[in-house]
């Protein structure tokens, strides 16, 4: 016979009883004697966990009433009876081992398949859904920027341009603007869209330094890297509001930041490759990207405040300078009349202070 | 003798011991985020679900544990009832605005009270549908009274809220508060909740004109303190060296003021939120019919909130959600901590509830407004 605590579900009394199983039922009995209630085992169920202090909570499917049992002997009848009884209350260590190594797979999995898919998924997506991804941040750009409208100078990007395509054999039609803001910065949208701003026209001291700064654009291109981007942002966030972080927002989007910071170092060491092989290819001097980088790094840095974005996640730049350093050997890649377009295109002459 | 005599206390102490550890906590969490991401986010429900029950046994009143009945499968069918009533809502709206004219003219003036009806019936349906899978010592919770009504009245308030300019929050909060307390039940206890909004009006005020003080001080210090460095620096005329030398200048100062306005602004919100929930749950009292009646009380401080916030706030930062368990279990404790009964608790005079148990789980709520437990 155990002792148990017996709550009859008519008032807030705690009820003191011996309890033992007799046939096919469960009888609860006055500790002088008398029987209390008898419940048929078949209708006993089990919490499913025990309580805090090892407690089985059992009540019956037939009506009010619960039994607090810690009893192993009772405990081991009513299993022996066929009623399903919750385990120990904690996790033993080898739980606990496996339980973590398979918290940290999964994680790691989600970890490899937010990387991975997205690059999977950008290699095959059609053309157009990459313009429909571009779409927000186009109409964003046609609002709130001007365009830098030259025609002479529009003619020679889009010629260097069409020139490092066909070297490269980049399949993705590319199209390259020009926008009159001092932001010293150069990005590219999905489907191809290369937007160069003035700020880096005016920083270039030589055709060949933009040339560079432009073919990094194009090894972008070519790898997907933005429409990756995007997609991984997208999947981080549609995670993080599965798993209950409500809209995602902060969580995920620190989350894709740091994602972004790992993987857009590689994915700028890549660009940078791919740009010194596409004009080496096409027969033009490579040095102008390594030069850019020895004029940024000149100009303080980045980090500073007010400083150029176009650095941000980009590789430390003395690596960058040193890994990117080429020979001043080939083709300028504009000639004087087009570099003269090119730097007049935003509407004449620099600002400055 | 079967019955035992619980200790018979009656002095001011603390309703509710919690003994929850971080690290239980945590291996509750684990396999809850593990099995979400599997299930591609099913399993919420059930793991909504485990984390309550982790919680409430580990919360004890008058030396018994509480414990949760309910089930993730309730919760889920709640959800899916939700969904399809509001799949029917937005397709009524959208047909109403493809057809136009009078039926478009209703639905731009209905929707948002009817959206906001929902979310009021939800919130009240939710607590209804945790009080009655709540029991201790095998007594269960419940609420009377009708959600949907519920909804209407909190609708009724938003709309005073928006007239008065915000003035109206005192009475809204204390009186939604109230119609929720004063529904409740335990078994045969019966709540009833007496705060008025009147009594939180000054300290609303204070906190509203602090606020518009701290926000002119902010603007007099960053803006017009630094009016010719901002005007260079927006005025686009300036070289990029330069115009880091400007920011770099001006950051410091700006960093500065937002700092203090936002440690200002934090400082008077949780003033007030001390303010209300000790006016809340200091003007409740529970009875028991046959019994002496339970005040409550509440030793929440500003001080002490502010810091439960401002850490919570921190590792919910720091750690992408990872921290979760860390809040709860911080949360969790100081409400034990900080809600205080005074009177003696007579357990052999509360009796079963009458009130039938809602069959669907807090579907709605999970639908409009889902939250972490």
């Amino acid at each position: 016979m155990a002792m148990a605590r017996y709550h009859d579900g008519r008032s807030g009394a705690i009820h003191e009883v011996e309890a033992f199983v007799f046939g096919r039922h469960l009888r609860l009995a006055h500790r002088d004697g008398g029987t209390m209630v008898t419940w048929p085992l078949d209708a006993v169920m089990a919490a499913p966990e025990r309580d805090p202090d090892g407690l089985v909570h059992l009540s019956t499917r037939t009506g009010p009433g619960m039994v607090l049992v810690k009893d192993s002997g009772l405990l081991d009848a009513l299993r022996r009876a066929g009623v399903r009884l919750p385990g120990t209350a904690r996790w033993r260590p080898w739980q606990w081992v496996a339980g973590s190594a398979a918290a940290a797979c999964v994680l790691a999995a989600c970890g490899i398949l937010l990387n991975e898919v997205p690059t999977m998924i950008a290699a095959v997506i059609p053309l157009s859904w990459e313009r429909r991804l571009a779409a927000p941040t186009e109409a964003l750009i046609s609002a709130s920027a001007r365009r830098c409208d030259g025609a002479g100078g529009q003619a020679a990007l889009t010629s260097f341009v069409e020139r490092l395509r066909a070297a490269g054999h980049i399949t993705t039609p590319v199209r390259i603007e020009a926008l009159n803001d001092k932001m010293i910065n150069a990005f590219t949208l999905p489907a191809g869209h290369i937007i160069v701003m003035r700020g880096i026209i005016d920083t270039a001291s030589d055709g060949a330094m933009l040339a560079g700064v432009i073919a990094h654009e194009l090894g972008h291109v070519a790898h997907r890297d933005t429409t990756t981007l995007m997609l991984r942002r997208t999947g981080v966030s549609m995670l993080m509001s599965l798993i209950g972080f409500g809209d995602g927002g902060t969580a995920a989007s620190s989350l894709t930041n740091l994602m972004s910071l790992a993987y857009g170092r590689s994915a700028e060491a890549a660009a940078d490759a791919t740009a010194l092989d596409l004009l080496s290819t096409a027969g033009l001097r490579a040095d102008g990207l390594s030069r850019f980088f020895s004029v940024m790094e000149a100009k303080g840095g980045a980090g500073a405040p007010g400083l150029p974005t176009w650095l941000h996640n980009h590789p430390a730049n003395e690596d960058r300078l040193t890994k990117t350093a080429s020979p001043e050997t080939g083709a300028m890649p504009f000639t004087d009349d087009e570099w003269n377009a090119i730097r007049a295109m935003c509407g004449g002459g620099q600002s400055s202070l | 003798m079967d019955h035992i005599q619980a200790p018979a206390a009656s002095g001011t102490r603390q309703a509710f011991v919690y003994d929850g550890r971080i690290s239980e906590l945590y291996g509750v969490f684990l396999l809850n985020l593990l099995l979400t991401i599997i299930t591609l986010g099913i399993f919420r429900f059930w793991a909504i679900t485990r984390l309550r029950r982790y919680l409430w046994s580990h919360l004890q009143f008058e030396g018994t544990r509480l414990s949760y009945t309910g089930k993730g499968k309730e919760m889920f069918l709640g959800f899916m009832v939700a969904m399809v009533v509001t799949a029917i809502f937005s397709r009524v709206a959208s047909e109403a605005m493809v057809a136009g004219g009078i039926a478009r003219t209703l639905m731009l003036v209905l929707a948002y009270p009817i959206l906001l009806t929902l979310l009021g019936a939800a919130r009240f349906a939710a607590q209804r549908y945790r009080l009655s899978r709540t029991e201790w010592r095998g007594i269960r919770g419940g609420m009377e009274g009708s959600p949907i009504r519920y909804g209407l009245i909190w609708t009724a308030y938003m709309a005073g809220v928006v007239l008065s300019l915000w003035q109206a929050i005192p009475w809204m909060q204390t009186g939604l508060a109230r119609r929720r307390i004063n529904a409740s039940r335990f078994g045969s206890a019966v709540f009833a909740c007496e705060a008025l909004g009147r009594r939180l009006y000054p300290v609303w005020l204070a906190t509203w004109v602090g606020s518009l003080l701290l926000l002119g001080a902010f603007i007099y210090i960053a803006i017009y303190g630094n009016a010719p460095e901002l005007k260079i620096l927006l005025s686009n005329q300036t070289a990029s060296g330069r115009a880091g030398e400007l920011a770099a200048h001006l950051l410091p100062e700006l960093v500065l003021a937002l700092v203090v306005f936002s440690a200002g602004f934090a400082l008077l919100a949780t003033w007030y939120f001390a303010s209300l929930t000790r006016l809340i749950i200091g003007g409740t009292r529970v009875t028991i019919p046959g019994a002496a009646a339970i005040q409550l009380s509440s030793s929440v401080s500003p001080a002490s909130l502010f810091w439960l916030f401002f850490f919570n706030g921190l590792i919910g930062l720091f750690t992408l959600g990872l921290g979760l368990p860390i809040v709860l279990h911080r949360s969790v404790g100081y409400f034990a901590r900080t809600t205080l009964m005074t009177g003696t608790f007579d357990a052999h005079a509360l009796l079963q509830s009458t009130e039938a148990k809602p069959a669907l789980g807090e579907g709605f709520l999970q639908a409009l407004d889902p939250g972490v437990i």
